[in-house]
């Protein structure tokens, strides 16, 4: 947990200067003292330098706050949830192409085969299932346009 | 369920009106796309879905309007997608006057150029509203005030940089009055709840979007910039008319339907024709000034005149008051 | 009286009795579904309402609206993703409740307080619409932005385990929220010349992102660890003894309801604030009053009620400034008054004299449609629970499924999908390293409310910030918001300390802050 809080200290002020440095160019104040764009980020900016300050405290002078916690960003079942997102990102990119269906039928079998269901009959019956009750809820009953492929269009 | 329910009714709509003949869309093979680049629900998508109610009538059966919402990017994202498209008549758009603003801000790199204009069911002046019990009775009377107090007098609009901001800096340019702008970004609606409480001294806004309060007498509209008085409002005088000379302008919020430029000829009559009927429709009138709306009526040519128009208008208006900041 | 008979002849004719139950029963999935909000749902069924002759399409809506705020409520708790923005405060308890088996329990406290509140809220409207109507015009820019800053000091409350992160993800929302087109000046701030992020990052897919996408991602999590533990498959029963709740949890609850409700119907009344707010003052204001606010995070029966009321009694506040004014008090009546007006209604100072009946029907429609949503959750909930006897294997797809067309859907762009896929990946990471999400959500709420008050305010003044301190309403909020923030970090050290000097007050009964 330690050296993860202290990261999360220094990506906070990091974010902090960042967002200093991207308002460089918004106005300031006007010359009758009414904030302008940057006022509002600044202080978010300068809140984020605070809190991460504080944060950096509290691991050096309190680490009985956090004692015994752990984090786990790296295990075997972490690793699979990462495989799952980018899996989904890939969903996301077929969709934008080929649109929701082709996307959705390999997209539900890849998830279920991520997460260990080897039945075929339950995958193909799942995919079928899930992907015509959306297209009927979403497209027939709120009339929602969802993204076909693009060479039928 | 309740499409089958809706279409039921609209069955039962459409047995009252089958005279249509003369002005029927014979060039679509599918289904219309209508892009509307505002939030569903709003003023302008609910316009827009209304004249397409009564626009579908001269479609050829089996093909239908699809509106699809796009409000991404206030809109731009759902411009860009339409001027984009192919100039077939598929894919219409609701362009609204930020069109005609948004190029001159930086925030738009389609302008009217890129679109046909066929119909603005919606062209309402900008006007300016104040309490009922404030003591400016007419707009002769508001402006002395401000000449008086310049920068005092606090006048609402629906955000810096859009229409009603600008026709806010239009009127102290004609005027040579100076009054505080006080935006109302989440809309007019907040605007005008605070001027009925008191908050803000005027509001720049349509007559149509003050009219409940105008109608209970808690509010009054103090002239329309506009070359002819408000269809709705007939005591109200123009800008021009209560001011004299000089200080004639046209300051509408319109939305218009147009297609991507260069749209072949036939299609474009096609459409017009079928517009004009939309627009000469005594139902779509109704239905249109139940919405506090005075239902245009330009097609074809007068949208693009508008269009360019304003376009030029607005460029004017926004160097000017970008040199005044 | 005969107005009131008349309206009574509409609303129970048999057509729009059935277009309401329609209405309802449409509201409540459109609410369960991740991504489809409230307001979305009453913009996909409003064009239908034009077809309608008379008041039955406004039934419609009005069912649709009552419906959809509750349906919320329903995957917060079974799934833990608020189907609605309006529901994120009801995940804070609800999923905790139905983790310990009490799924039933928590969707029966949650459906009798939406009940509650949404009747609450239509008595308000009918009898002290008029004096309502004074608070939604009554307060201005300063008034506003301490109302925001109020919202904003809950974070310090719904932090679950680290406030500092808590407040950090607090910054994280405002931050997100001034992306885009800036309030006052309209220039842009941190757009990189996108045209996309010019009009902001969309909301409803960072919430589906963080909440619903992350959840699915733990879900898979579990999901391989569960499966290489000898049987250790996810157990999680929702036995389900009673449905209506047994009268010592309604009794516990019932201050809890009508603080709630008065709350969510005042939240309604202003214009711009709406059920997202009031869901979490009501939760944040639940545990200042409780006599258990150590329960609340870990399952409270309050903590479930109180959001749930809070957001149902937004629907009648809503209406008021609405129907008296012609303005809208949140975004769903904003996108209800369009159907209004097609039917011929001019909302505003003289509806109530110019259309009484209709009015009345409005008054007997916003009851009956709470009634249904009331009827419809309790006769529900046996097959709501099934979803927790759905296998992971399954679940999670349609949840991922269901995240990617919600948020599609809300802008018809597929980059509202990879914002929220993004969103929901960040959100994984951050709840692994002990921040809470809802910090991040009543950030981006209530930030652009309190920042562009507060320069609307110094607009007004020319930059005198006494202005904050003249108005009454104004320094009373602010005072509010700073105990807010402060209690709940300073509270628990100031008891010990007293209580290391007292020795003796140990049974000090008022201290529950």
């Amino acid at each position: 947990m330690r050296h993860y809080n202290i990261m999360v200290a220094g990506l906070s002020i990091l974010m902090g200067g960042a967002i200093f440095w991207l308002s460089r160019d918004l106005t300031g104040f006007s010359e009758t003292g009414v904030p302008g764009e940057a006022f509002w980020p600044s202080m978010i900016a300068g809140l984020f330098i605070l809190l991460g300050l504080l944060q950096l405290a509290e691991v050096v002078f309190f680490p009985s706050v956090n004692a015994g916690r752990t984090v786990d960003l790296h295990s075997a079942p972490v690793r699979t949830s990462y495989v799952a997102a980018l899996v989904a990102l890939v969903f996301a990119t077929i969709m934008t192409w080929l649109g929701f269906i082709i996307g959705a039928v390999l997209f539900i079998p890849a998830i279920m085969l991520l997460m260990g269901e080897r039945r075929p009959l339950l995958i193909v019956g799942a995919t079928v299932a899930i992907v015509a009750v959306i297209w009927f809820v979403f497209v027939n009953f709120f009339n929602i346009t969802l993204p076909v492929a693009v060479f039928f269009e | 369920m309740l499409k089958t329910l809706g279409l039921v009714f609209c069955g039962m709509l459409a047995l009252g009106s089958v005279s249509a003949s003369a002005q029927e869309i014979t060039y679509p093979k599918k289904n219309i796309t209508v892009i509307i680049p505002k939030n569903p629900g709003g003023g302008t998508d609910t316009s827009a879905r209304l004249t397409l109610e009564y626009a579908k009538k001269y479609l050829p059966s089996g093909v239908i309007f699809v509106p699809e919402n796009k409000p991404a990017g206030n809109g731009v994202t759902g411009l860009i997608e339409a001027a984009r498209a192919r100039p077939d008549g598929q894919t219409l758009v609701m362009t609204t006057v930020e069109l005609a603003m948004f190029p001159h801000q930086n925030k738009s790199p389609v302008t009217y150029k890129d679109f046909t204009g066929l119909f603005a069911p919606i062209a309402d002046p900008c006007s300016i509203v104040v309490r009922a019990d404030s003591p400016y009775k007419t707009l002769q009377e508001f402006v002395d005030a401000a000449k008086k107090q310049p920068g005092e007098l606090q006048v609402a609009n629906s955000g810096t940089g859009a229409i009603y901001d600008l026709a806010t800096i239009n009127m102290e340019n004609q005027l040579g009055i100076k009054l505080k702008h006080i935006p109302y970004s989440d809309g007019i609606g907040p605007a005008i709840a605070s001027l009925v409480g008191g908050h803000v001294d005027a509001v720049i806004t349509t007559p149509g979007a003050a009219k409940p309060q105008v109608d209970a007498g808690a509010l009054r509209i103090l002239g329309v910039m506009d070359s002819k008085r408000f269809a709705l409002f007939p005591d109200v005088p123009t800008f021009n008319e209560a001011l004299g000379a000089g200080t004639n302008t046209e300051m509408r919020a319109w939305a218009a339907f147009a297609a991507p430029a260069k749209l072949p000829e036939d299609v474009r009559s096609q459409l017009d024709a079928a517009f004009k009927a939309v627009a000469a429709d005594p139902e779509f009138q109704e239905a249109m000034k139940k919405q506090g709306i005075v239902p245009g009526d330009m097609v074809g040519d007068d949208v693009d005149a508008m269009m360019k128009q304003d376009h030029e208008l607005y460029g004017k208006l926004i160097a000017e008051s970008q040199k005044a900041q | 009286m005969s107005d009131l008979y008349q309206a009574l002849g509409v609303v129970f004719g048999y057509e729009a009795l059935l277009l309401t139950f329609l209405g309802t029963l449409a509201g409540i999935i459109i609410g369960a579904l991740p991504g489809l909000t409230v307001n979305m749902g009453i913009a996909l069924l409003m064009p239908l309402t034009f077809t309608f002759q008379g008041m039955g399409g406004i039934l419609m809506l009005l069912g649709v609206y009552c419906g959809a705020i509750y349906g919320g409520s329903i995957s917060a708790i079974l799934i833990n993703t608020p189907g609605t923005p309006a529901s994120a405060a009801t995940v804070l308890d609800g999923y905790p409740m139905a983790l310990k088996g009490e799924a039933g329990r928590a969707l029966g406290l949650s459906t009798a307080s939406s009940m509650f509140g949404g009747l609450f809220s239509a008595v308000a409207l009918v009898v002290v619409a008029p004096q309502l109507a004074k608070v939604a015009t009554g307060l201005s820019a300063p008034d506003y932005f301490a109302l925001g800053v109020f919202g904003i000091s809950i974070i310090t409350s719904v932090s679950s385990s680290s406030v500092i992160k808590g407040l950090i993800g607090g910054c994280i929302g405002l931050f997100i929220a001034t992306i885009g087109l800036d309030p006052m000046t309209a220039g842009m701030r941190f757009t990189f010349g996108s045209y996309y992020l010019m009009g902001g990052i969309s909301f409803v897919p960072i919430l589906v992102g963080l909440f619903a996408f992350s959840q699915a991602l733990l879900g898979i999590e579990e999901n391989w660890i569960e499966r290489r533990q000898p049987g250790g498959a996810r157990k999680v029963t929702a036995r389900i003894s009673r449905l209506l709740p047994s009268w010592a949890d309604f009794r516990r609850v019932l201050p809890t309801y009508l603080r709630s409700s008065v709350i969510g119907t005042a939240i309604g009344t202003i214009p711009g604030t709406g059920g997202d707010i009031a869901s979490f003052i009501s939760y944040t204001e639940a545990k200042r009053w409780s006599k258990h606010p150590e329960e609340f995070g870990h399952g409270s029966i309050e903590g479930v009620s109180a959001p749930e009321a809070g957001a149902n009694a937004v629907a009648g506040g809503a209406m008021v400034p609405l129907m008296t004014l012609g303005i809208p008090g949140d975004g769903a009546t904003a996108i209800m008054m369009g159907a209004f007006m097609v039917q011929g209604l001019s909302l505003g100072p003289l509806l109530f004299t110019e259309h009484p009946v209709e009015v009345n029907t409005i008054f007997i429609g916003l009851f009956l449609a709470n009634l249904m949503m009331g009827i419809l959750g309790f006769s529900g909930i046996r097959i709501f629970t099934r979803v927790m006897a759905v296998p992971r294997q399954i679940l999670v797809p349609i949840i991922l499924v269901l995240c990617a067309v919600g948020s599609y859907s809300v802008n018809n762009t597929m980059t509202d999908v990879f914002v929220m896929m993004i969103a929901g990946i960040f959100g994984y990471i951050m709840l692994k390293l002990d921040f809470s999400m809802s910090p991040i959500i009543i950030g981006i709420i209530l930030g652009p409310m309190a920042e562009s008050n507060l320069r609307r305010a110094l607009t007004m003044s020319d930059g005198d910030f006494s202005i904050f301190v003249r108005s009454p309403v104004c320094a009373t909020f602010l005072t509010i918001a700073l105990l807010t923030l402060f209690l709940p970090i300073v509270g628990p050290r100031i008891k010990a300390w007293w209580r290391l000097r007292g020795g003796n007050t140990a049974g000090d009964p008022s201290a529950g802050v």
